[in-house]
C-alpha cells in the first residue's frame, strides 16, 4: 500500500509547529531567567553588590533630576546617573551596576544611538515593501502557491 | 537586527549578481526573522504598555523565529503549501535569504548580548560585534536602489520579457479559437 506524499503535508505541518511552540516557550522561560535575577536584586540590592547589568537598546521613559527610568520591553528599571544629556523617548545602551550602599541601580557607562529612529522609519518602510514582494511575488495556483520571479 | 531595507537591498543585490530565479522567496526569507522574530513581539509589547493582559511568553516566545532552529522549521512550515515541485526551491531560498539576514546581523555589537545561535541546546551567544547596531542605516536607501536596479537590469527584465511572451501566446491562441 503507497501512501500519497502529499498527505504527509499535515504531519509535517504539525511536526514543525509543535517544534516551534515548545521552542517559544523554552526561550520565553530562559529570557524570563535572565531577567528575572534583576528584579530580586533590586529587591535586596546588598546581595547583588557590584553585579553589572548590560542593557541593550532600551528606551527612556522618564526622567528624574538624578536618574532616570529605562524600558527594556515589559520591565522599568530606574538608574541613578547624568540625565541632562537623555530625552525621553531616545534609545540607549547602558551598563549599570548594583551599588550595595544605596540598593540601586547606578549607570557605569551609556551609549546613545542617535540614529535609532531613522532605522525604526526604515523598519516601516521595510516592512511595506515586504508587503509588496508578497503581493507581487507569489499567487494562488490550482496545485498550490506558486513564484512570479 | 540591522534594517529591513538593507536586508532587502542585500537580498536583490545577491540575487541580480548570482541571475538565480526564486527572487521573492529569496527575499521573504531575508525579512522573515525580523517579521516573525522582533516585530509581532514589538508590537505585543506595545499592547501591553496600552493596558492589554498579553502573555510575557507570547512576546518572548516569537523570537526564536531569530534563531537558527526556529528559523529551519518556519521555513519548512512555510515552504508546504506550495506546489509540490516549487517546494524545495522556495524552502532553499527562503532558508538561504534567512541565513543572509543572521549573517548580517552578526556582524553587530550589542551591549553584553549576542545571538544564542544554538538555542534550545545551549544558550551561549555570540555575535561579531563589528559595527553598531545602526551602522547600515546610512547605506540601506543606496543599497536598495543598487540591489533592486541590478537584479531588474540582469533577471527582472527577463522575467518581465518571458510574462509578455507567456501573455502574447495566450493572446495568439485565443484569436486562432
Amino acid at each position: 500500500m503507497s501512501i500519497d506524499r502529499e498527505l504527509l503535508r499535515w504531519p509535517l505541518a504539525l511536526v514543525l509547529s509543535g517544534w516551534l511552540v515548545f521552542m517559544g516557550q523554552d526561550y520565553a522561560e530562559t529570557i524570563h531567567q535572565r531577567t528575572s535575577w534583576i528584579e530580586d536584586c533590586k529587591e535586596a540590592a546588598r546581595g547583588c553588590a557590584d553585579r553589572k547589568v548590560f542593557l541593550a537598546l532600551v528606551e527612556v521613559v522618564e526622567l528624574r533630576e538624578d536618574a532616570y527610568v529605562a524600558r527594556k520591553a515589559t520591565l522599568d528599571h530606574l538608574i541613578y546617573g547624568d540625565s541632562s544629556e537623555l530625552r525621553p523617548g531616545e534609545t540607549i545602551s547602558v551598563i549599570a551596576r548594583f551599588d550595595p550602599e544605596q540598593g540601586v541601580l547606578v549607570e557605569e557607562w551609556l551609549e546613545h544611538h542617535p540614529w535609532r529612529e531613522a532605522k525604526e522609519a526604515l523598519g516601516f518602510a521595510g516592512l511595506g515593501l515586504s508587503v509588496l514582494v508578497l503581493l507581487v511575488g507569489f499567487r494562488r495556483g490550482p496545485q498550490g502557491l506558486e513564484e512570479r520571479a | 537586527m540591522a534594517d529591513l531595507v538593507t536586508h532587502i537591498g542585500l537580498a536583490f543585490l545577491v540575487k541580480g549578481l548570482t541571475r538565480k530565479p526564486h527572487t521573492a522567496s529569496f527575499v521573504l526569507g531575508n525579512v522573515l526573522p525580523d517579521l516573525g522574530g522582533r516585530a509581532i513581539g514589538m508590537g505585543l509589547t506595545l499592547l501591553v504598555h496600552q493596558g492589554a493582559p498579553v502573555p510575557e511568553d507570547l512576546i518572548f516566545g516569537f523570537g526564536v523565529l531569530h534563531l537558527p532552529l526556529g528559523i529551519l522549521a518556519l521555513c519548512g512550515l512555510l515552504a508546504l503549501p506550495f506546489r509540490r515541485d516549487l517546494r524545495r526551491s522556495v524552502f532553499l531560498n527562503l532558508l538561504g535569504g534567512c541565513f543572509l539576514h543572521l549573517a548580517l546581523d552578526l556582524l553587530q555589537r550589542h551591549t553584553g548580548t549576542g545571538y544564542p545561535l544554538l538555542f534550545p541546546f545551549t544558550t551561549w551567544h555570540w555575535e561579531l560585534g563589528l559595527i553598531g547596531s545602526e551602522a547600515t542605516v546610512p547605506v540601506s536607501v543606496p543599497l536598495l536602489l543598487a540591489g533592486a536596479g541590478l537584479w531588474w537590469r540582469r533577471v527582472g527584465r527577463s522575467v518581465d520579457d518571458q510574462r509578455s511572451d507567456e501573455a502574447g501566446r495566450v493572446l495568439g491562441a485565443d484569436e486562432q479559437g
